[in-house]
């Protein structure tokens, strides 16, 4: 059975290490990316089953990218953003461009895996 | 007397004074015939007066003639010439000679008076009542003479009165005309006559406590005037109808408008767009909010804020004061995104010592190296923290003006060889070069940890941004300026981001180097607290140099 595919798209290093190192001890297939063009890419090539994204990226917004996975590339999966801008007007900027969840860093790792499963489960269903 | 003339209304004035000397004319005309008359009736009292007079003075004078009728009749006796019985009336003309003969004694008792008495020609009693009567003739003509002499005086007088009081008029209501058109200073002079020289002091009265009161209200008026025009608010006053009823200059500037322009315009129809009609539309509604932002000429932000004006209990509009609050809400949104950044660059770090402290706890089973490679990236993310912690409070305490400057002679040259020499391993190590040119040593008044700091800044973004080549600092001084310029070979800046890379947290487009983003923000302040300058020159794709320039201390001769 193929592994479940989850694209990390963070400009800062540790975090990425952090995420991936939790969803690879489950068994989870990370590919990584640390612009907002370097995700897009990853998102048109690899189609991962689930994307963690950063809302501050070097050469665009988190919001940018999630705009075009939609429209441009027809992304469907979940796009979970992860930010530490946590405000209500970003969620909700991020949810009216596609996002599917927030979570606000900094974020326990064991929540944050939990959510990953409740929303692959869910696009199972 | 002030005169002025009035081309309109001449012959409109001259048709009303006809017709009221005319009136004048008629009035004296009607007083003549009674005048007359009056005289008429006095000659005609004083005639009878005298008629009746002479009648009773005749009749005493009749009884002595009769005495001397018999007398004469005695004689005639004697003589024996009887003559028969005269009787001449008193209109005729009788002989002179002719004789008396006595009247019937019953004439006079039929004629108490006499009046009717025949007298007899060339007696004493015909004598005084022709006396008597042309005395009562001549005093009755002298009396008529005096009537029609005082009528024609009365006329004459009259008609001078009349002129005269039509002159007094025409000047007072010229003048009043003069009161009614504005001009207060218009006085009437003296009459001859007594009431309308009253009523001219009465008027002249009038038009200074006109005058007095108009002046107070433009002298009232001259202030809230000069208070509103010097206001740098703005103030608008709706009508009750919602008409403009005044806007002051800085209203006007705000809106855009001109004063007079607007006056009498619906407030409602002030504004078109969007961003300003919402709101003021909005402010306009009695159930509506009593103040609101909105965005007005110019991209200005101006907060309206409005005032129930009543007048004797009684609505009387709206007071709606405006103020640029563009600088405010400016400052507002620096302050926001300064708060969300701060919180972003906290958060970031914290995520990272958060996420690996929580596994290193959940997992205790990890290996060695796992495990000191997470408990190093937590060392990493906390000294970054700390660092960030320190950046931001020397930013603050700069901009603020609370940083302390201990300042003292210092060579830039020598601060230029020592911070190169920090930062040589680093551009080794990256096989970037790195040279100092600094052909003489300039010495200015600063402090060193500062100057420390802004170079290190400096060399080190230029390690960052720099992949090939490597840079350069030059020491030097111009124009009374000592000058350390750091100039890299490295990608350079985006010409639409030059204008931003002195702005807190700016990160260059595209970087993942680790970095505040206040790095130049606290360099800019630090130089400036020196009396000094910052530029950063930059070609995309090139390379960059960033030159420091601080005043050469003032030498004493």
């Amino acid at each position: 059975m193929k592994p479940v595919c989850i694209l990390v798209v963070d400009d800062e290093v540790f975090l990425r290490h952090l995420v991936s190192y939790h969803l690879t001890r489950q068994g989870k297939h990370v590919i990584e990316a640390s612009t907002a063009e370097e995700g897009l890419r990853m998102i048109a090539q690899a189609r991962p089953d689930l994307v963690v994204l950063d809302l501050k990226l070097p050469d665009a917004t988190g919001l940018e990218l999630c705009r075009k996975a939609r429209e441009e590339l027809s992304y469907a999966g979940p796009i979970l953003v992860l930010s530490a801008y946590g405000t209500p007007v970003n969620q909700a900027l991020a949810a009216a461009n596609g996002a599917t969840a927030f979570f606000q860093k900094p974020f326990s790792p064991s929540k944050l895996l939990a959510e990953v499963d409740r929303l692959l489960i869910r696009r199972a269903a | 007397m002030t005169r002025s003339h009035n081309p309109n209304g001449g012959t409109r004035r001259s048709k009303t004074r006809s017709v009221r000397e005319a009136i004048y004319r008629a009035v004296i005309n009607a007083a003549l015939l009674p005048a007359v008359l009056l005289s008429a009736a006095g000659g005609a009292v004083v005639l009878y007066l005298a008629f009746a007079l002479s009648g009773r003075v005749a009749d005493d004078v009749r009884l002595q003639d009769t005495e001397q009728t018999r007398w004469y009749a005695a004689a005639d006796d004697l003589a024996g010439d009887v003559a028969r019985p005269s009787i001449r009336l008193d209109s005729q003309r009788a002989d002179p000679r002719t004789p008396f003969v006595a009247p019937p004694r019953e004439w006079a008792a039929a004629d108490p008076v006499g009046a009717r008495a025949p007298v007899v020609y060339g007696s004493p009693a015909h004598a005084i009542r022709r006396s008597l009567l042309l005395a009562a003739a001549g005093t009755t003509a002298v009396l008529l003479f005096l009537g029609l002499l005082l009528a024609a005086h009365t006329r004459a007088h009259g008609e001078r009165i009349a002129g005269c009081v039509g002159a007094h008029l025409q000047a007072l209501r010229w003048a009043a005309d003069r009161v009614a058109a504005g001009d207060l200073s218009t006085r009437v002079g003296r009459f001859e006559h007594e009431e309308p020289e009253a009523l001219a002091l009465a008027f002249n009265r009038m038009a200074a406590t006109l005058g007095e009161a108009q002046h107070r209200l433009r002298q009232r008026r001259a202030l809230f005037e000069t208070t509103l025009g010097a206001m740098r608010d703005g103030v608008v006053v709706v009508g009750p109808h919602g008409g403009i009823a005044y806007l002051n200059p800085a209203a006007a500037a705000l809106l855009g408008r001109e004063c007079t322009e607007t006056i009498g315009l619906l407030a409602s129809e002030m504004f078109d767009a969007p961003d300003s009609a919402g709101p003021w539309n909005a402010l306009l509604d009695p159930d509506g909010p009593d103040e609101v932002d909105m965005v007005v000429a110019g991209n200005l932000t101006v907060q309206a804020s409005r005032t129930h004006a009543t007048a004797e209990g009684a609505a009387a509009g709206l007071v709606i004061v405006l103020r640029d609050v563009s600088r405010e809400r400016e400052a507002d949104r620096t302050k926001a995104d300064f708060v969300s950044h701060v919180s972003h660059e906290l958060r970031t770090p914290l995520a990272a010592i958060i996420g690996f402290t929580e596994t290193l706890l959940d997992e205790p089973e990890l290996d060695p190296d796992t495990r000191a490679e997470f408990l190093t990236i937590v060392k990493t993310e906390a000294l970054r923290l700390g660092n960030l912690v320190t950046d931001l409070l020397n930013l603050s305490m700069m901009e603020s003006g609370r940083a302390e400057l201990h300042v003292s002679l210092l060579s830039l040259s020598e601060l230029a060889c020592e911070s190169v020499a920090l930062v040589r391993p680093s551009f080794e190590e990256k096989g970037l070069s790195i040279s100092v040119d600094a052909p003489q040593d300039v010495v200015v008044a600063a402090d060193r940890d500062q100057m420390k700091s802004v170079l290190g800044n400096l060399l080190d973004n230029a390690l960052k941004y720099t992949d090939v080549g490597g840079a350069k600092v030059d020491v030097f001084a111009r124009d009374g300026y000592a000058v350390v310029a750091v100039s890299d070979s490295g990608c350079g800046i985006p010409p639409d981001e030059v204008h931003k890379v002195f702005e807190r947290f700016y990160r260059a487009r595209g970087t993942t180097e680790p970095g505040t983003g206040l790095g130049l923000a606290i360099a800019k302040t630090a130089v400036a607290a020196h009396g000094g300058h910052i530029r950063l020159e930059s070609e995309y794709g090139a390379g960059t140099k960033v030159s420091v320039e601080l005043p050469l201390p003032q030498t004493e001769e």
